[in-house]
């Protein structure tokens, strides 16, 4: 039976006195147990296409359709209580990100039971004991703990299971997930959607599954509906469009799906002149306040631990991990923007670790940072010439005539029109925004730039132009790159070594081409393992290690085995398996 | 949490001394004394014999450490210009006009400002929102003194509903209430507008309408508990701004309450009345910011259970 039908669907946005189109003329349809994907980018009205469906939007928007029917029930008719009736029962929900999706203020428990009290009349023990089966559905082992948690308790991944136990919770025929992982971790995000995938089948119901990555879709869907300014491209079974996407919108978005499968790796000169940057156990404690019964006290949160980490000259270095493994840390201290608690940062054969602010500043000049959200990198009342002649103005290099003139140049050469120096930050797209931050960076003519996720928040078509732009730039400056991503198909298309960080420490370290090929720790490899396929017919069942899992499959290895001299000790230390290539292991005799 | 109520009762005994000294000084800084007359002047001689005996005519510091040691001892002195009394047993008849008028005005005004607020966010850029608007800026921005004149004016000279002024029959307090429920009204018009319209654009809400929840139980169970956060910290330092409004709102009813006492204990120099006076408004504000602060870490679990508890 047809479970959704949509003709003809057409949606605009009243906006400042004018109409925005953001849907126009989309077509449909999902059967029971069907699943479809809906691929695109932001702005492709792919949202607004399943909101339209289950009439969430906003006042502000004008909906229009030849049919829009919801399990027979048409939904530009239906009144109110007949819409509510619906939502939540026979289609349900789930949202991006998990920590905003919950009402702060009330407890896991709270809300499911609420949900399931609202379509069913049962009472509230039943309701309860209903919540804390479905919890134990998602996987969820200490479901009952949960019930009595508040939001901000649990992690993002817990989140995510606990918002689609609620949404399992009155059997919905249809689950739409509107990209339900993209706030996750990749790790996570394998998890979420395997448990996705699992519930769809188990309970036999319909799933339409919203998301801007292609390898979500090959993981998760049977059908696909690939959508571009609020208009479908085109349609078809999964396996198909992989193998022969039509249309060429389709044909770019597979393109970057799979540019990250054939990098080289360069052979070039490099040993013996001295690294760029050089990072020598350094470390960052943090103090967190715990709040006893009568005292407060303060414990201490190592959020990196020792970590050696060496930039070779004119070589891009990836740096990955989870979030919370201490990465991001890591690079904000080799930039002094944040300060190490102990261990040395040596630029130059320097050591900058305990540099005042005078001393520190020629070296500044140096080094650059570029980061993930580029609008709030950038000062909302500054012109973009402004914005990227400032560091010249803060070195004090030049006339105002000159640094103008570098500055429209260095526009240019991100790939911008001179004529946008007047234009403030706020009227620019994210991908020009974050061409803008790159030309800040580089006007100074820097030796390393360390760049934090400079690509994720972005579409996947603007996210292969800026990976482009850098490793362009990286080889006409010479530049020595520090790059920070949890996006491990970036991090193989552009890096020449790869280091793993997991819980604040380094666990592996190699040439990209030999960690993707042998991932040598257990934390390397179920990152590894998570990453989705490139293509459909590769879909498997994953087994996830928990953190104890990890810690018991460290490597081991026998002095006898390793390369150089190593001494056995009883904590696992960071050897060297070959050459290039490190990894945390315990050592015995 | 009892060595941040410790840590906060300590800070508000400093802020007690810090206030008592400036006001006093301030006090004394005034130019003339309680004795100093224009019409009939006193003699010098009786005038010395009255701040001596008054303890006037000793060092600042000696009558500053003298008045706070009896002030420890819940000895507030006498008020110079009702000698027969003590400043509490004065103060203890004049509060309760004060309370009952400052205290509905603000309890009918926030009620009415909330729910008008609610009305302006619910049907955001109607008639209502503007009327909301226009309402709040208004009754923020015209001295609660021309609002007392207006509404004696239009209710009492010109419709002749409500007695003008005065004290003692209900219906003269109307009108006092309604000059006080003026700020009150306004602030939380205000306050609950933008409150509910972040709360109403936060992603929570379309989850909840996604469960299928009522809207009628999505404004009044998530959306206001949500919006109430910030809006209860405001509520109480509230009462005790009418302390001051008193001053004037008191003055056009002729309502014996403490607001007349706020400018004869000025105007009379009458010390010990005058510290009593300010001191009991700070202590009240400080007071109110404590509960206030204790409210709203318990109505949002992120402060109450700490972020870290994952």
């Amino acid at each position: 039976m047809t479970l959704v039908e949509i003709k003809g669907l057409r949606v605009s946005f009243r906006q400042h006195g004018g109409e925005v189109e953001a849907v126009r003329g989309v077509d449909l349809s999902l059967k029971d147990g069907e699943s479809l994907g809906i691929v695109g980018e932001s702005g492709s009205g792919k949202s607004v296409t399943c909101l339209a469906l289950m009439r969430l939007l906003p006042n502000s928007a004008t909906v229009t359709a030849d049919k829009l029917e919801l399990n027979g029930v048409d939904v530009l008719k239906a009144r109110n209580r007949q819409m509510a009736a619906i939502r939540g029962s026979t289609a349900a929900m789930i949202f991006q990100d998990p920590a905003t999706a919950f009402d702060p203020v009330f407890t896991i428990g709270h809300q499911m039971v609420e949900t399931i009290q609202t379509h069913r009349s049962i009472s509230k023990q039943a309701a309860l004991a209903e919540a804390e089966q479905l919890l134990l559905k998602v996987e969820i082992k200490n479901a009952r703990d949960v019930l009595g948690y508040y939001p901000h308790q649990l992690s993002g991944g817990m989140l995510q299971r606990a918002m689609i136990a609620m949404a399992l919770s009155c059997r919905p025929k249809v689950l739409i997930a509107d990209e339900p992982t993209t706030a996750l971790d990749v790790t996570i995000q394998a998890q979420i959607l395997q448990l996705i995938k699992g519930l769809q089948a188990e309970m036999g119901m319909a799933l339409i599954m919203i998301t801007h990555d292609l390898g979500v879709i090959a993981e998760t869907v049977d059908r696909v509906v690939v959508m571009y300014g609020g208009k479908v491209m085109e349609e078809g079974l999964v396996a198909e469009i992989f193998d022969n996407p039509q249309h060429s919108y389709t044909q770019s978005l597979l393109a970057s799906l799979r540019a990250g499968e054939t990098r080289q790796p360069e052979t070039g000169a490099g040993g013996v002149v001295a690294p760029a940057l050089e990072l020598k156990s350094l470390s960052k404690v943090y103090k967190l306040r715990r709040q006893g019964r009568l005292f407060s006290r303060y414990v201490d949160f190592p959020a990196v631990r020792g970590v050696d980490l060496v930039l070779p000259r004119n070589k891009i270095v990836g740096l990955v991990g989870e979030s919370g493994s201490g990465k991001s840390t890591t690079g904000m201290m080799a930039m002094r923007l944040l300060e190490p608690t102990a261990g040395r940062i040596v630029v130059d054969g320097t050591d900058i670790s305990e540099l005042g602010i005078d001393a520190l500043k020629p070296y500044r000049k140096s080094m650059q940072v570029i980061f993930q959200d580029s609008y709030s990198a950038l000062d909302p009342m500054m012109t973009l010439s402004q914005i990227i002649a400032e560091p010249l103005d803060i070195h004090g290099m030049g006339t105002s005539r000159d640094r103008l003139d570098k500055a429209l140049g260095w526009l240019e050469r991100v790939g911008l029109d001179r004529s946008y120096g007047t234009r403030y930050p706020h009227e620019l797209s994210g991908g020009q925004r974050q061409r803008v931050a790159i030309a800040r960076a580089l006007i100074l003519g820097p030796s390393v730039l360390v760049a934090d996720e400079p690509t994720s928040a972005l579409d996947v078509s603007v996210k292969a132009q800026i990976i482009g732009l850098l490793k362009d730039l990286q080889k006409q400056m010479g530049l020595s790159m520090l790059f920070i991503s949890h996006d491990l198909s970036v991090v193989r298309s552009l890096t020449d070594t790869v280091v793993v960080m997991y819980k604040g420490r380094v666990v592996e370290q190699a040439p990209t081409a030999n960690i993707f090929a042998g991932p040598r720790h257990p934390y390397t490899r179920s990152l590894l393992d998570a990453i989705p396929v490139t293509n459909p017919r590769d879909r498997r069942q994953r087994t996830f290690l928990q953190q104890a899992d990890i810690e018991r499959a460290t490597p081991h290895y026998v002095v006898a085995e390793l390369p150089g001299h190593v001494q056995p000790a009883l904590e696992p230390q960071l050897v060297t398996v070959s050459p290039g290539h490190l990894v945390e292991a315990v050592v015995t005799r | 949490m009892i060595v941040y109520l410790i840590k906060r009762l300590l800070s508000i005994a400093l802020t007690f001394f810090i206030v008592s000294l400036v006001i006093f000084l301030m006090m004394h800084a005034v130019p003339g004394g309680p004795f100093t007359e224009k019409d009939m002047p006193l003699s010098e001689a009786v005038k010395a014999a009255l701040n001596a005996r008054l303890g006037l005519d000793q060092p600042l510091w000696v009558q500053y450490v003298n008045y706070m040691a009896g002030v420890l001892q819940g000895n507030w002195g006498v008020p110079y210009q009702s000698p027969g009394e003590t400043v509490i047993s004065l103060l203890s008849k004049a509060w309760l006009p004060s309370l009952i008028l400052g205290g509905s005005g603000v309890i009918i005004g926030a009620t009415l400002g909330i729910l008008i607020g609610m009305a302006a966010a619910l049907k955001r850029n109607s008639w209502i929102d503007y009327l909301a608007s226009a309402l709040s800026v208004l009754g923020l921005t015209i001295p609660v003194f021309v609002i007392s004149m207006l509404l004696i004016l239009i209710f009492a000279v010109w419709l002749n509903w409500l007695p003008a002024s005065g004290w003692g029959k209900p219906e003269r307090w109307i009108l006092p209430i309604a000059a006080y429920a003026a700020i009150p009204l306004a602030t939380y018009a205000r306050y609950t507008r933008s409150a509910m319209l972040d709360t109403l654009n936060r992603p929570f809400v379309t989850a909840l309408r996604a469960k299928g929840l009522s809207e009628r139980r999505i404004i009044f169970q998530h959306v206001l508990r949500n919006s109430a956060i910030p809006m209860v910290t405001v509520f109480l330092p509230m009462f005790i701004g009418t302390a001051t409004g008193s001053i004037f709102v008191e003055a056009m009813f002729r309502i014996p309450g403490l607001g007349s006492y706020f400018v004869s204990s000025i105007e009379n120099r009458d010390y010990p009345l005058e510290m009593a006076l300010v001191l009991m408004v700070t202590v009240g504000i400080c007071f109110a910011f404590l509960i206030s602060d204790i409210a709203y870490a318990w109505l949002n679990p992120r402060i109450r259970l700490g972020d870290d508890a994952r």
